[in-house]
Protein backbone atom coordinates (compact mmCIF):
# COMPACT_ATOMS: atom_id res chain seq x y z
CA UNK A 1 0.00 0.00 0.00
CA UNK A 2 0.98 3.64 -0.66
CA UNK A 3 -0.74 6.52 0.98
CA UNK A 4 -3.33 4.09 1.65
CA UNK A 5 -4.19 2.44 -2.02
CA UNK A 6 -2.70 -0.38 -3.71
CA UNK A 7 -0.92 0.30 -6.61
CA UNK A 8 -3.54 -1.15 -8.91
CA UNK A 9 -6.01 1.61 -7.14
CA UNK A 10 -3.18 4.04 -8.03
CA UNK A 11 -3.08 2.96 -11.52
CA UNK A 12 -7.09 2.65 -11.82
CA UNK A 13 -7.27 6.28 -10.61
CA UNK A 14 -4.96 7.53 -13.13
CA UNK A 15 -6.37 5.98 -16.03
CA UNK A 16 -9.73 7.45 -14.71
CA UNK A 17 -8.21 11.08 -14.51
CA UNK A 18 -6.66 10.90 -17.68
CA UNK A 19 -9.59 10.39 -19.37
CA UNK A 20 -11.56 13.45 -17.95
CA UNK A 21 -8.76 15.26 -18.36
CA UNK A 22 -8.39 14.35 -22.08
CA UNK A 23 -12.45 14.92 -22.67
CA UNK A 24 -12.19 18.90 -20.59
CA UNK A 25 -9.37 19.93 -21.41
CA UNK A 26 -7.62 18.06 -24.60
CA UNK A 27 -10.86 17.40 -26.63
CA UNK A 28 -10.00 13.63 -27.12
CA UNK A 29 -10.64 10.41 -25.78
CA UNK A 30 -7.87 7.77 -24.24
CA UNK A 31 -7.68 4.15 -25.00
CA UNK A 32 -5.87 2.36 -21.89
CA UNK A 33 -2.74 -0.14 -23.30
CA UNK A 34 -0.95 -2.55 -21.05
CA UNK A 35 0.34 -2.44 -17.36
CA UNK A 36 4.33 -3.07 -17.03
CA UNK A 37 7.00 -1.60 -14.70
CA UNK A 38 9.53 -0.72 -17.17
CA UNK A 39 9.23 2.73 -18.78
CA UNK A 40 10.58 3.08 -22.38
CA UNK A 41 13.36 5.01 -23.84
CA UNK A 42 13.73 8.07 -25.55
CA UNK A 43 10.73 9.47 -23.41
CA UNK A 44 9.82 13.32 -22.26
CA UNK A 45 7.45 14.65 -20.02
CA UNK A 46 6.52 15.76 -16.88
CA UNK A 47 5.59 14.34 -13.03
CA UNK A 48 4.27 15.72 -9.75
CA UNK A 49 4.34 14.85 -6.28
CA UNK A 50 1.34 13.89 -4.14
CA UNK A 51 2.64 13.59 -0.83
CA UNK A 52 0.70 12.73 2.47
CA UNK A 53 0.71 12.06 5.94
CA UNK A 54 0.79 8.50 4.89
CA UNK A 55 3.75 8.23 2.31
CA UNK A 56 3.58 9.71 -1.16
CA UNK A 57 3.66 8.88 -4.99
CA UNK A 58 4.86 10.73 -8.32
CA UNK A 59 2.63 10.85 -11.17
CA UNK A 60 3.30 11.84 -14.88
CA UNK A 61 2.89 11.46 -18.31
CA UNK A 62 5.19 10.89 -20.76
CA UNK A 63 5.48 10.41 -24.84
CA UNK A 64 7.95 11.25 -27.23
CA UNK A 65 9.09 14.87 -28.05
CA UNK A 66 6.57 14.90 -30.85
CA UNK A 67 3.84 13.36 -28.63
CA UNK A 68 4.82 15.83 -25.94
CA UNK A 69 4.20 18.31 -29.05
CA UNK A 70 1.18 16.98 -29.98
CA UNK A 71 -0.60 17.10 -26.48
CA UNK A 72 0.93 20.75 -25.90
CA UNK A 73 -1.27 21.55 -29.00
CA UNK A 74 -4.24 19.80 -27.89
CA UNK A 75 -4.06 21.26 -24.75
CA UNK A 76 -4.01 25.01 -26.34
CA UNK A 77 -6.23 24.61 -28.73
CA UNK A 78 -4.11 24.94 -31.85
CA UNK A 79 -4.84 24.81 -35.81
CA UNK A 80 -3.19 22.08 -37.30
CA UNK A 81 -1.39 24.49 -39.70
CA UNK A 82 -0.24 26.48 -36.96
CA UNK A 83 3.47 26.59 -36.52
CA UNK A 84 5.45 24.49 -34.14
CA UNK A 85 5.60 25.28 -29.86
CA UNK A 86 8.63 26.26 -28.84
CA UNK A 87 10.36 23.56 -26.03
CA UNK A 88 9.68 25.73 -23.63
CA UNK A 89 5.79 26.27 -24.52
CA UNK A 90 5.56 22.47 -25.04
CA UNK A 91 7.31 21.59 -21.20
CA UNK A 92 4.75 24.35 -19.54
CA UNK A 93 1.66 22.88 -21.45
CA UNK A 94 2.62 19.36 -20.41
CA UNK A 95 3.72 20.24 -17.12
CA UNK A 96 0.01 21.52 -16.75
CA UNK A 97 -1.63 18.70 -18.38
CA UNK A 98 0.27 16.76 -15.47
CA UNK A 99 -1.05 19.33 -12.78
CA UNK A 100 -4.75 18.59 -14.15
CA UNK A 101 -4.16 15.14 -13.67
CA UNK A 102 -2.95 15.39 -10.19
CA UNK A 103 -5.97 17.14 -9.23
CA UNK A 104 -7.97 14.75 -10.78
CA UNK A 105 -6.07 11.90 -9.00
CA UNK A 106 -6.35 13.41 -6.16
CA UNK A 107 -10.15 13.84 -6.19
CA UNK A 108 -10.31 10.13 -7.13
CA UNK A 109 -8.77 9.14 -3.71
CA UNK A 110 -9.81 11.56 -1.49
CA UNK A 111 -11.55 9.04 0.72
CA UNK A 112 -9.02 6.56 1.27
CA UNK A 113 -5.70 9.95 1.22
CA UNK A 114 -7.43 12.70 2.55
CA UNK A 115 -3.95 14.30 3.42
CA UNK A 116 -2.30 14.14 -0.15
CA UNK A 117 -0.58 17.53 -0.78
CA UNK A 118 0.26 18.50 -4.72
CA UNK A 119 3.61 19.82 -5.84
CA UNK A 120 4.68 21.62 -8.83
CA UNK A 121 5.41 19.64 -11.83
CA UNK A 122 8.56 18.86 -13.30
CA UNK A 123 9.30 18.49 -16.88
CA UNK A 124 12.05 15.83 -17.80
CA UNK A 125 13.55 13.83 -20.85
CA UNK A 126 14.83 10.57 -20.69
CA UNK A 127 13.99 7.46 -19.17
CA UNK A 128 12.99 7.42 -15.47
CA UNK A 129 15.06 5.00 -13.94
CA UNK A 130 13.87 2.60 -11.62
CA UNK A 131 16.31 1.94 -8.76
CA UNK A 132 17.12 -0.35 -5.30
CA UNK A 133 14.08 2.21 -3.78
CA UNK A 134 12.00 3.43 -6.49
CA UNK A 135 9.94 1.22 -8.32
CA UNK A 136 7.98 3.02 -11.75
CA UNK A 137 4.30 1.56 -12.58
CA UNK A 138 3.36 1.90 -16.24
CA UNK A 139 0.33 2.37 -18.23
CA UNK A 140 0.30 2.94 -21.83
CA UNK A 141 -2.33 4.92 -23.28
CA UNK A 142 -3.47 6.89 -26.52
CA UNK A 143 -4.64 9.81 -26.14
CA UNK A 144 -5.92 11.06 -29.38
CA UNK A 145 -4.14 9.49 -31.57
CA UNK A 146 -1.00 10.33 -29.23
CA UNK A 147 0.83 7.42 -27.76
CA UNK A 148 1.89 7.91 -24.02
CA UNK A 149 2.69 6.74 -21.06
CA UNK A 150 1.01 7.32 -17.60
CA UNK A 151 3.80 6.83 -14.97
CA UNK A 152 3.76 6.23 -10.96
CA UNK A 153 6.79 6.21 -9.09
CA UNK A 154 6.61 4.93 -5.81
CA UNK A 155 8.67 3.78 -2.50
CA UNK A 156 9.34 -0.30 -3.26
CA UNK A 157 8.95 -0.87 0.55
CA UNK A 158 5.72 -0.26 0.53
CA UNK A 159 3.78 1.55 4.01
CA UNK B 1 -12.42 46.15 -16.98
CA UNK B 2 -9.43 44.46 -16.02
CA UNK B 3 -9.06 40.79 -15.22
CA UNK B 4 -5.35 39.85 -13.80
CA UNK B 5 -4.74 36.18 -14.57
CA UNK B 6 -3.00 34.78 -12.20
CA UNK B 7 -1.07 31.39 -12.95
CA UNK B 8 2.64 29.74 -13.11
CA UNK B 9 1.77 28.11 -16.52
CA UNK B 10 1.79 30.60 -19.57
CA UNK B 11 -0.39 28.08 -21.76
CA UNK B 12 -3.15 28.29 -18.68
CA UNK B 13 -2.82 31.95 -18.65
CA UNK B 14 -3.70 31.94 -22.64
CA UNK B 15 -6.89 29.16 -22.24
CA UNK B 16 -7.81 30.96 -19.26
CA UNK B 17 -7.96 34.26 -21.52
CA UNK B 18 -9.62 32.33 -24.29
CA UNK B 19 -12.18 30.90 -22.50
CA UNK B 20 -13.06 34.76 -20.82
CA UNK B 21 -13.27 35.55 -24.49
CA UNK B 22 -15.41 32.73 -25.41
CA UNK B 23 -17.70 32.82 -22.33
CA UNK B 24 -18.99 36.18 -24.06
CA UNK B 25 -16.64 39.23 -22.70
CA UNK B 26 -14.79 39.84 -25.36
CA UNK B 27 -14.62 43.63 -24.54
CA UNK B 28 -11.98 42.97 -21.13
CA UNK B 29 -8.19 43.79 -20.77
CA UNK B 30 -6.40 41.18 -19.18
CA UNK B 31 -2.87 41.47 -16.83
CA UNK B 32 -1.16 38.40 -16.41
CA UNK B 33 0.95 37.30 -13.34
CA UNK B 34 2.61 34.00 -13.07
CA UNK B 35 2.73 33.99 -9.18
CA UNK B 36 0.88 35.77 -6.11
CA UNK B 37 4.14 37.61 -5.41
CA UNK B 38 3.55 38.90 -9.06
CA UNK B 39 0.37 39.86 -8.54
CA UNK B 40 0.46 41.78 -5.69
CA UNK B 41 3.17 44.19 -7.45
CA UNK B 42 0.44 44.28 -10.71
CA UNK B 43 -2.45 44.97 -7.92
CA UNK B 44 -0.75 47.48 -6.67
CA UNK B 45 0.31 49.61 -10.01
CA UNK B 46 -2.75 48.85 -11.70
CA UNK B 47 -5.38 47.59 -9.69
CA UNK B 48 -7.68 45.15 -11.56
CA UNK B 49 -11.41 44.51 -11.34
CA UNK B 50 -11.42 40.92 -10.78
CA UNK B 51 -8.53 38.49 -10.36
CA UNK B 52 -8.84 35.14 -11.62
CA UNK B 53 -6.01 33.05 -9.59
CA UNK B 54 -4.49 29.43 -9.59
CA UNK B 55 -4.30 27.83 -6.20
CA UNK B 56 -0.62 25.53 -6.53
CA UNK B 57 1.84 28.45 -8.01
CA UNK B 58 5.66 28.97 -6.76
CA UNK B 59 7.02 31.67 -4.40
CA UNK B 60 3.28 32.56 -3.48
CA UNK B 61 0.32 30.84 -3.51
CA UNK B 62 -2.91 31.74 -5.10
CA UNK B 63 -4.72 31.41 -0.88
CA UNK B 64 -2.17 33.43 0.10
CA UNK B 65 -2.27 35.96 -2.37
CA UNK B 66 -5.98 36.48 -1.28
CA UNK B 67 -4.89 36.60 1.93
CA UNK B 68 -2.31 39.17 1.71
CA UNK B 69 -4.82 41.33 -0.27
CA UNK B 70 -7.09 40.89 2.61
CA UNK B 71 -4.63 41.76 5.05
CA UNK B 72 -3.70 45.23 2.93
CA UNK B 73 -7.53 46.12 3.29
CA UNK B 74 -7.74 45.40 -0.55
CA UNK B 75 -11.21 44.11 -1.31
CA UNK B 76 -10.60 42.88 -4.94
CA UNK B 77 -12.81 40.13 -6.57
CA UNK B 78 -11.10 37.04 -6.52
CA UNK B 79 -12.02 33.74 -7.59
CA UNK B 80 -10.01 30.69 -8.21
CA UNK B 81 -9.28 28.29 -11.54
CA UNK B 82 -7.75 25.54 -10.21
CA UNK B 83 -6.45 21.90 -10.84
CA UNK B 84 -7.44 20.92 -6.96
CA UNK B 85 -10.45 21.99 -4.89
CA UNK B 86 -11.27 19.27 -1.81
CA UNK B 87 -13.91 20.76 0.41
CA UNK B 88 -10.93 22.01 2.70
CA UNK B 89 -9.66 24.00 -0.06
CA UNK B 90 -13.11 25.50 -0.67
CA UNK B 91 -14.10 26.40 2.85
CA UNK B 92 -10.89 28.14 2.86
CA UNK B 93 -11.19 29.90 -0.11
CA UNK B 94 -14.54 31.16 0.50
CA UNK B 95 -13.89 31.71 4.42
CA UNK B 96 -11.20 34.18 2.63
CA UNK B 97 -13.41 35.91 0.34
CA UNK B 98 -12.92 34.38 -2.59
CA UNK B 99 -16.17 34.51 -5.13
CA UNK B 100 -15.92 30.91 -6.65
CA UNK B 101 -14.00 28.43 -7.49
CA UNK B 102 -13.84 26.72 -10.61
CA UNK B 103 -11.83 23.45 -11.34
CA UNK B 104 -9.65 22.01 -14.33
CA UNK B 105 -10.79 21.23 -16.55
CA UNK B 106 -13.72 23.54 -17.03
CA UNK B 107 -16.09 24.32 -19.69
CA UNK B 108 -16.93 27.76 -21.29
CA UNK B 109 -20.07 26.99 -19.67
CA UNK B 110 -19.04 26.84 -16.40
CA UNK B 111 -16.54 30.04 -16.73
CA UNK B 112 -19.71 31.84 -17.49
CA UNK B 113 -21.65 31.03 -14.87
CA UNK B 114 -19.13 31.73 -12.32
CA UNK B 115 -17.97 35.23 -14.09
CA UNK B 116 -21.64 36.73 -14.99
CA UNK B 117 -22.88 37.54 -11.37
CA UNK B 118 -19.34 38.66 -10.72
CA UNK B 119 -18.64 41.25 -13.81
CA UNK B 120 -22.55 42.75 -14.76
Amino acid sequence: MIAGLAISDWMAALEQGLDEVAGGALGCTTIAGGRHETPAPGMAGAYLSLVGSNGGVQLGVASSPGGCQALARALLGMEPGAGALPPEEVADAVCEIVNILAGAVKARVREQAPSLQMGLPTFFHGPVQPTEKLAVSVSDVKIGGVAAALLLLHPRHRV
Amino acid sequence: MQILIVDDSKAMRSIVMRAVRQAGFASLNFQEASNGVEALKVVRESPPDLILADWNMPEMTGIDLLKALRAEGNAVKVGFVTSESDPAMRDLAFQSGALFMITKPFSPDSLKAALEPVLS
